[in-house]
């Protein structure tokens, strides 16, 4: 593993400023031209409670979220006791808590061996005589971390004054007296052994998933959402709602996850591009008007960020099981798009792939995020809007619709050879036709014969065929091709995967990955071709039942398929780099060059 | 905002060429031809006015009218209705549909588009009975009534929609009787005018599954508001909407208000965003990258 990256765990009771500190962190190290990631957690109480954050710095893409702490800083043992299994420290981390805490060293939730090394640092006391309250003690940490990572300190400084500038300059020299109080504690203590180094001048942006996916909507085109509030969805709607009405859309939040999905149905229906989001438990209500979005071949986007089910399951957090009824889930033989976001800086691109082609093919688009990616923040490169495509429906022409037979209406289902027929929108003369969840012909006029079903169950079938073809950036691999071990992963599980990748290639095991986004309809000739010659196929994936590999079961040709090897646990905590490198080094041997 | 046909058209310009799948007798027949009548007394241009319905008998009626129409899904016209007229509030838009798509599977949509006053036409074809499936008690259907799956009567009371739309705040209510259809086309036309949410409760009997005999009893029990009648004052309207049915049915225009509609708040709210700067795409991505300032500030 690169030397330049670590990982800092942050872990406090409610007003200790525990993500603050967290998000200053990201925020100078994407200021200073660094990759990051945080992800924050938080007890159960509604608010007010415990929190921690863990965030991970490098000078490289960090690809997931890491498994040991460099650094560790507790406010108290309590707090940090509930987040031990996110926050694992090893032998070599830096482990700070505030000398006012009182735990008998019995109770400290460390493995004994580590708790000889633990640093006791008077945060509170600095935090009241520095920073004239003891709210500064996040400010303090702040320092001590700056310190003890050999990070700018300037870098935080400019960032205090900006975030306390409007407080007055009392307020700002306080707090820069607590980060310089917390630089000059880590000066007499050991560094940390990891280290990132700046490069001025590349400044990254800092993003969440879930704004990600709803700024990449809105880039596409998207001026129409309505939602019911949901964890881990609501950001998305918060974003919308603020954003949408600046560039002449609207953001609804009906009545109910039903009336959420209709009404992006009759917005879509009207000509405006359309989003729904949910997390399982609304997605569940919503398939039955997917199904008729698939029926009457209506452009529209679904976002589902899964969460921990089934039934309410755990709110908070990821899991990768609402696969199966993405795939399969409505009623009837309703094709659709299922795309998967594997991370924060997909949730842009696959949001305006989503809505291109909810366009370019009139059918609905699902796309599978998670608890993981949707609440975690990334700082990334900022997004090449000068490279994005957006991409319109074909609407029916004035020349087509002069030529409607006026007794009868518009075939707004005429067959055509891919497919994809004209379609009109309400204010174009002549366009008007009954569209319709029953089966139609191709007026949209009602039927009921097994001919006209099965023709119209192709037609809808055919017009997706393209779409592996015309997606195929979609499919991503990475890894050395000539490589025995395949790995297929879908959505954020490729964080885990690839880095677990890089270090075993470090360790001369060569392995490629295959992560698919377009999960239906399956891209089998890629993945096929992919895997050809590969001699084990492992698995991974955050389901308890393994839904991604019953999938990819039923879908490859059966020698490929005796090759699968499934690795798949519950949710509610992601997948680890060494979690996966466990499931593939049994099968590996070390390959001399060739 | 109407908008009118170029030429004028008559009702015959808003009948499609498909065939109602209605049976002999059925009220529906009524509330069609008031419609294609309201239409053409508005002059609505058929291009930009759209019909909207869930599932039912009654729910077929968009595909008999030659406008965009849509037959979408059990109990969803309303919310369906709703994005099509937010998204293009050029568009005429009416939500149409039965007692059981409208006040059992759907119910939650009425209240909150009542609430939300959107600006549509909703039109309430209640015959108290599901028809479609042959005869189903439904959530309007008399306490006692036998029916398939009240075989020994209707155990439940029935709901008064039109008490309910009051008590929603609906800001536009009427009343008709598919056998009145000079009525209907006044009230329909009333409504479709009626910036905000209006709601016509539009009497339809089932001459199949409720017998001839509920034709009679409507036909002998309804009257026009009467004489001196005002639509403005709540306390005549609630006397009307707590009108027992077995005595008399009022109908006509029951109940308006002059609250705002969806579409010109969302004017307003729009007015609000619009005061935070001029929006940009680039705008937005520079907001997610950290700007402390000049390098060298701080201290």
């Amino acid at each position: 593993m690169s030397q330049e990256d670590l990982t800092v765990g942050i872990a406090g009771a409610g007003g200790d400023g525990v993500v603050s500190a967290g998000e200053l962190l990201i925020q100078v190290g994407a200021h200073e031209g660094l990759f990051g990631m945080l992800v924050k957690s938080f007890g159960p109480q509604i608010r007010g409670g415990e929190s921690s954050v863990r965030v991970r710095l490098s000078s490289s893409p960090v690809l997931c979220q890491g498994d040991e702490l460099d650094v560790l800083i507790a406010f108290n043992w309590a707090d940090y006791g509930r987040f031990r299994a996110e926050l694992m420290p090893s032998a070599r981390t830096l482990i700070f808590v505030d000398e006012q805490d009182k735990t008998p060293p019995e109770q400290i939730p460390l493995p004994e061996t580590f708790k000889a090394a633990v640093m006791r640092v008077p945060f509170e006391k600095l935090a009241v005589e520095k920073g004239g309250s003891a709210l500064a003690k996040n400010i303090v940490a702040v320092g001590v971390l700056a310190g003890a990572l050999n990070l700018p300190r300037d870098g935080f400084a400019r960032a205090i004054e900006k975030k306390f500038g409007r407080k007055g300059e009392p307020v700002v020299a306080a707090n820069i007296a607590a980060l310089d109080a917390g630089v000059a504690v880590a000066a007499e203590r050991p560094r940390a052994t990891a280290h990132v180094s700046v490069k001025e001048g590349e400044p990254r942006m800092v993003i969440s998933g879930n704004d990600a996916f709803a700024f990449g909507s809105l880039v596409a085109g998207c001026r129409f959402f309505a939602g019911y509030p949901i964890t881990p969805q609501s950001e998305v709607m918060e974003w919308l709602g603020r954003e949408l009405p600046r560039f002449g859309g609207t953001m609804m939040q009906p009545e109910d996850e039903l009336a959420s999905i209709c009404m992006a149905i009759g917005a879509s229906t009207a000509g405006v591009k359309a989003l729904t989001a949910s997390s399982g438990p609304g997605i569940s209500l919503k398939l039955e008007a997917m199904g008729l979005a698939s029926m009457a071949e209506i452009p529209l986007v679904v976002l589902n960020v899964q969460r921990v089910g089934p039934s309410t399951g755990i709110p908070t957090k990821t899991e990768q099981a609402d696969l199966m009824q993405a795939l399969y889930g409505t009623h009837g033989d309703a094709p659709k798009v299922v795309l998967g976001t594997t991370d924060v800086d997909d949730c842009f691109s696959i949001a305006v792939d989503a809505f291109n082609i909810a366009e370019q093919y009139q059918t609905p688009v699902l796309v599978l995020s998670d608890q993981g990616i949707g609440h975690r923040t990334d700082a990334i490169p900022p997004f090449d809007l000068g490279t994005v495509k957006v991409v319109d429906r074909r609407l029916a022409t004035e020349a087509e619709l002069a030529a409607v037979d006026p007794h009868h209406g518009f075939k707004r289902y005429a067959m055509t050879e891919s497919g994809v027929s004209p379609m009109s929108v309400p204010g174009q003369a002549r366009g008007n036709y009954l569209m319709s969840g029953l089966e139609h012909d191709e007026l949209g006029w009602p039927i009921s014969g097994l001919a006209g079903h099965q023709t119209m169950s192709e037609k809808r079938a055919r017009k997706l065929e393209a779409v592996p073809r015309e997606y195929a950036h979609l499919t991503l691999v990475a890894g050395d091709p000539k490589a025995d071990i395949a790995v297929l992963a879908w959505g954020a599980a490729k964080g885990a995967v690839l880095e677990a990748m890089d270090q075993l290639a470090a360790a001369g095991v060569r392995v490629r990955a295959v992560i698919p986004r377009l999960l239906m309809p399956f891209p089998i000739e890629q993945i096929e071709r992919e895997l050809e010659g590969k001699k084990v196929l492992h698995v991974v994936e955050l389901s308890f039942s393994g839904q991604f590999y019953t999938y990819l079961r039923s879908m490859l040709r059966p020698e490929l398929a005796a090759r699968l090897v499934r690795h798949s646990r519950a949710g509610a905590s992601p997948l680890g780099v060494a979690e996966v490198r466990g499931f593939i080094e049994p099968s590996a041997q070390p390959i001399a060059a060739d | 905002m109407a908008h009118q046909a170029v030429t004028q058209l008559t009702q015959k310009d808003y009948k499609a060429a498909l065939q109602p799948v209605w049976c002999p007798g059925c009220g529906d027949f009524g509330v069609v031809a008031a419609i294609y009548q309201a239409l053409a007394k508005l002059n609505l241009d058929p291009d930009r006015t759209m019909l909207v319905s869930g599932i039912g008998c009654s729910s077929r009626l968009p595909g008999y009218v030659n406008t965009y129409s849509f037959n979408a899904i059990h109990g969803r016209a309303i919310p369906i209705a709703t994005g099509i007229k937010v998204a293009n509030p050029e568009l005429t838009v009416l939500a149409v549909g039965g007692d059981g798509d409208g006040f059992a599977i759907g119910t939650q949509h009425f209240v909150h588009a009542a609430r939300r006053n959107v600006d549509i036409t909703y039109v309430c074809m209640d015959n108290s009975i599901y028809g479609l499936t042959k005869g189903h008690v439904s959530p309007t259907t008399p306490t006692d009534e036998v029916t398939k799956t009240s075989p020994y009567g209707n155990i439940e009371a029935p709901m008064n929609p039109v008490l309910m739309a009051l008590a929603c705040g609906a800001t536009f209510i009427a009343r008709s009787f598919s056998a009145e259809v000079k009525t209907s086309v006044e009230v329909i036309a009333q409504a479709i005018e009626h910036p905000g949410f209006a709601f016509v409760h539009l009497i339809s009997p089932c001459p199949v599954f409720r017998g001839r005999q509920q034709f009679d009893r409507v036909k002998e029990r309804v009257r026009r508001t009467p004489e001196g009648f005002d639509f403005t004052k709540r306390e005549q309207a609630r006397a009307i909407a707590f009108e027992d049915p077995n005595e008399q049915i009022t109908l006509g225009l029951i109940w308006r208000d002059q609250r705002a509609g969806y579409i010109a708040r969302q004017q307003v709210i729009r007015g609000k965003a619009a005061a935070k700067g001029t929006p940009s795409y680039e705008g937005l991505l520079h907001s997610f990258i950290p700007d402390f300032g000049a390098v060298g500030a701080g201290r």
